[in-house]
């Protein structure tokens, strides 16, 4: 009798514990999953979020791209028809058809004349080539084009700018040089409209296969905070070329103040791989 | 009381053909949804289904081969389907070294299993077989999941056939775990073998209502617009 108690109190317990302990891993395989699907959902949203605003961002950097193209090109048909055209058509009127009808002496000096605007037009034509593809560039490197643009800053007297490239003994791809070129002549436009500053000091190094762009000045600078909010609004167009070139190059930059409080400096970070650089 | 006895045995009754009839569910939906699908899950739970059809209609409807073999049937399908869902594991995990993890260990258990059912006594539930199997199966299903969480996200879970076959085993595994642990010791008292299959059967119907889910589920390659992994080629750019 006794046994059999026992024995149905242990049958009790069994059933409990099989009910309870049933119930119990149910409940966790459930919560489990539910906890996995709503958690997946609510990362899935926050990349559907960030990948709005990120082609928003690109939007905006495209729209800038664009615009800054047209400016760029009213410029160059600026130059073309103000100064290039009113040049050549004063040749022609040098070289007209009542030339042979006048007296020698009258005739070279037309011709004296004609050559002279000319000059002046191949000059002008050099200028507008020069700007959009520096020659120093193309044939010298990086490192010569920078030295050369700021000898030219220099050389104004206004403001000390100087550069100083420790380890670029292999060039990097042309198109990459002047991307690059690209940033540093807009970072420097930009100090030289915007920070009132008495120099611009640029230096490069290369480490573990990263080439870096450090640009330093004593004016009004920007920070980091600075630069992405004017990249997310509709001014600052210079800015958003740099940051379309900077992603262009699949690089990194940086805006900073100094820590000593007294500069502002500018990173640029290029990931550069070895079959990139030439020799 | 005797009338209330009888209503449960009769529910009980019903379930349990309910859950036999529930296999035929995603096998039907298979042949017409999902034939010329080469997803590796609908082909585990086409095989099984096919699998247990034949063994519930066919070898445990024969009331000699029931009586004489029941147990031993019970662990044979248990390796078929460790087997079975094994492979589709080892298929559906992303990465390498977890997927070389789950190849040792299904050989290794698979061994162990085998051995088990030869050297178990023939006229008892083999709990460690069954026990170890769903034991397993509940490890790679939190994996799985897991595994799914921690991915860069593209798809919604639930969009994939693979999810709704997990939930389904993981589901079964995890409500089935105890009974069986306990069926070695308790499946021939009466009152143990009513909350066993009052347990069991459900179980049963709702795993192959999330198989016959996952038929019904289409593949989705890519819920959002971007790739996983950023193109190495750069866009074109005219610097000027």
């Amino acid at each position: 009798m006794k046994a059999m108690m026992l024995l149905q109190i242990s049958n009790q317990s069994v059933s409990s514990v099989l009910f309870f302990g049933t119930m119990g891993m149910l409940a966790l395989a459930v919560g489990l999953v539910i906890f996995i699907v709503f958690h997946q959902r609510r990362v899935i949203r926050y990349q559907m979020r960030l990948q709005e605003m990120e082609d928003e961002q690109q939007k905006i950097l495209l729209n800038a791209s664009i615009r800054w193209q047209e400016e760029e090109r009213q410029r160059i048909a600026a130059d073309l028809h103000d100064d290039a055209g009113p040049l050549l058509a004063t040749a022609r009127l040098y070289l007209n058809e009542n030339l042979v009808n006048q007296d020698i002496s009258t005739q070279l000096q037309s011709i004296y004349n004609a050559k002279q605007i000319i000059d002046d037009t191949i000059q002008l034509i050099r200028n507008i080539s020069h700007s959009l593809m520096p020659p120093t560039l193309k044939n010298f490197g990086l490192e010569s084009a920078v030295n050369d643009l700021f000898q030219k800053i220099s050389g104004s007297g206004v403001v000390n700018a100087s550069c100083r490239f420790h380890d670029y003994r292999q060039r990097l791809r042309p198109e990459q040089e002047l991307l690059i070129f690209r940033v540093i002549q807009e970072l420097v436009n930009n100090i030289l409209k915007h920070s009132s500053s008495s120099f611009i000091h640029v230096t490069q190094n290369y480490n573990e296969d990263r080439f870096f762009i450090r640009l330093h000045h004593d004016g009004r600078g920007i920070t980091q905070a600075d630069f992405d909010r004017l990249n997310k609004s509709a001014a600052g167009l210079g800015l958003k070329n740099i940051q379309s070139r900077v992603k262009v190059l699949q690089a990194r930059i940086e805006f900073e103040k100094d820590l000593s409080q007294t500069y502002y400096k500018v990173t640029m970070e290029i990931p550069v791989e070895d079959h990139e650089m030439i020799a | 009381m005797p009338i209330f006895g009888k209503t449960i045995s009769t529910i009980g009754t019903i379930l349990r053909n309910i859950a036999y009839l529930s296999d035929l569910l995603p096998l039907i939906l298979y042949i017409f949804f999902c034939k010329s699908r080469k997803n590796i899950g609908l082909r585990v739970v086409f095989f099984l289904s096919i699998y247990f059809i034949f063994f519930n209609f066919f070898v445990l409807s024969n009331q000699q081969v029931r009586e004489l073999y029941y147990y031993i049937f019970i662990s044979i399908s248990t390796f078929v389907e460790f087997a079975a869902i094994s492979l589709l594991f080892y298929k559906v995990i992303g990465y390498s070294n977890p997927q070389k993890v789950i190849g040792v260990i299904a050989v290794l258990a698979g061994i162990y299993l085998l051995y088990s059912i030869f050297t178990s006594p023939r006229n008892s539930f083999n709990s460690e077989v069954v026990g170890l199997t769903y034991f397993l199966f509940l490890i790679y299903s939190i994996y799985y999941l897991f595994e799914r969480m921690r991915e860069p996200a593209t798809i919604y879970l639930f969009s994939s056939p693979v999810f709704w076959i997990i939930v389904a085993i993981i589901i079964y595994s995890a409500g089935m775990f105890f009974p069986f642990l306990y069926a070695k010791n308790y499946m021939e008292e009466k009152e143990f073998l009513d909350l066993y299959d009052l347990i069991h059967d459900p179980l049963y119907i709702v795993r192959s209502v999330f198989f016959s889910l996952a038929m019904l589920t289409n593949d989705k390659q890519s819920q959002l617009k971007y790739p996983k992994q950023k193109p190495k080629t750069r866009t074109s750019f005219n610097p000027r």
